[in-house]
């Protein structure tokens, strides 16, 4: 069964959401759900996904549903610490455009 | 070793295994980091299509039925992944490539599974085997350094 793994903490008003495994159709509810109550907390949203090791189209989904939610009540999701894996798979599906990538948790910036 | 069988359940709590497979045949033959990373997408979003259109969650496929054969072949310069299933038709072919950029405005996601597998892999092959089910013929090529 496909692993994923979540760990959150909190920096001032903004909530960091740690992602490590993988994440297919599978579990891309299970994703999207957290990344719901998460943004629950705070609209300023920090997901650090250097220990993403995959992420299915599914997931890609899931992330981008949230995206609009947040952004939508004046906050942002914001990629930090992409494996160049994963930085390719969102380049290829065109969410590079759409979505901030930052190298680490301290460079994001809302 | 030149060719694996895999026979699983068409469920999503096996897309992992198929990745495995997929993967460790792969590994073996010397594709790059990258290559691997294609090769694991594009078998990962066929069998979530099977799954999710060719089986779906029609009564018609009760689970014994809902299987997916997995072949992986070793070619001269590559590998050749071949998804066997028994399910209704769905031709990745018509699968009509997705305007990323309605797709990302408007955060959908359909059809990018298709695209990503006709991005990452060299050539697909499809064809419906009359009484039988969908059966689409993956290929990538390992790159020569000359």
């Amino acid at each position: 069964m496909a692993d994923v793994n979540f760990s959150v903490q909190q920096k001032g008003d903004i909530y960091i959401l740690k992602v490590v495994g993988s994440v297919d159709a599978h579990n891309a509810p299970q994703f999207a759900n957290k990344i719901k109550e998460v943004l629950v907390k705070s609209k300023k949203l920090v997901m650090e996904v250097s220990g993403l090791e995959y992420i299915a189209t599914a997931g890609l989904g899931a992330l981008m549903a949230n995206l609009n939610t947040a952004k939508t009540q004046g906050g942002d999701i914001i990629m930090a610490g992409m494996t160049d894996k994963i930085k390719k798979v969102f380049a290829t599906m065109g969410f590079t455009n759409v979505v901030k990538i930052v190298p680490s948790v301290d460079d994001a910036k809302f | 070793m030149n060719k694996l069988v895999l026979k699983i359940p068409g469920e999503t709590n096996f897309l992992s295994k198929i990745r495995e497979f997929a993967l460790s045949f792969a590994e073996k033959m010397g594709f790059d980091e990258g290559a691997l990373g294609d090769i694991e997408m594009a078998v990962d979003e066929w069998a979530t299509n099977i799954i999710r259109h060719s089986y779906g969650e029609d009564p018609e496929f009760p689970s014994e039925k809902r299987i997916i054969e997995v072949e992986v072949n070793k070619l001269e310069n590559g590998i050749e992944i071949v998804f066997q299933d028994r399910g209704k038709p769905y031709n990745p072919k018509n699968t009509p490539l997705p305007d990323l950029r309605k797709h990302v405005e408007e955060r959908k996601t359909h059809g990018l599974g298709v695209f990503a597998m006709k991005q990452f892999m060299d050539e697909l092959d499809y064809q419906y085997v009359s009484g039988v089910g969908n059966r689409i013929v993956l290929r990538k090529f390992l790159k020569r350094n000359y």
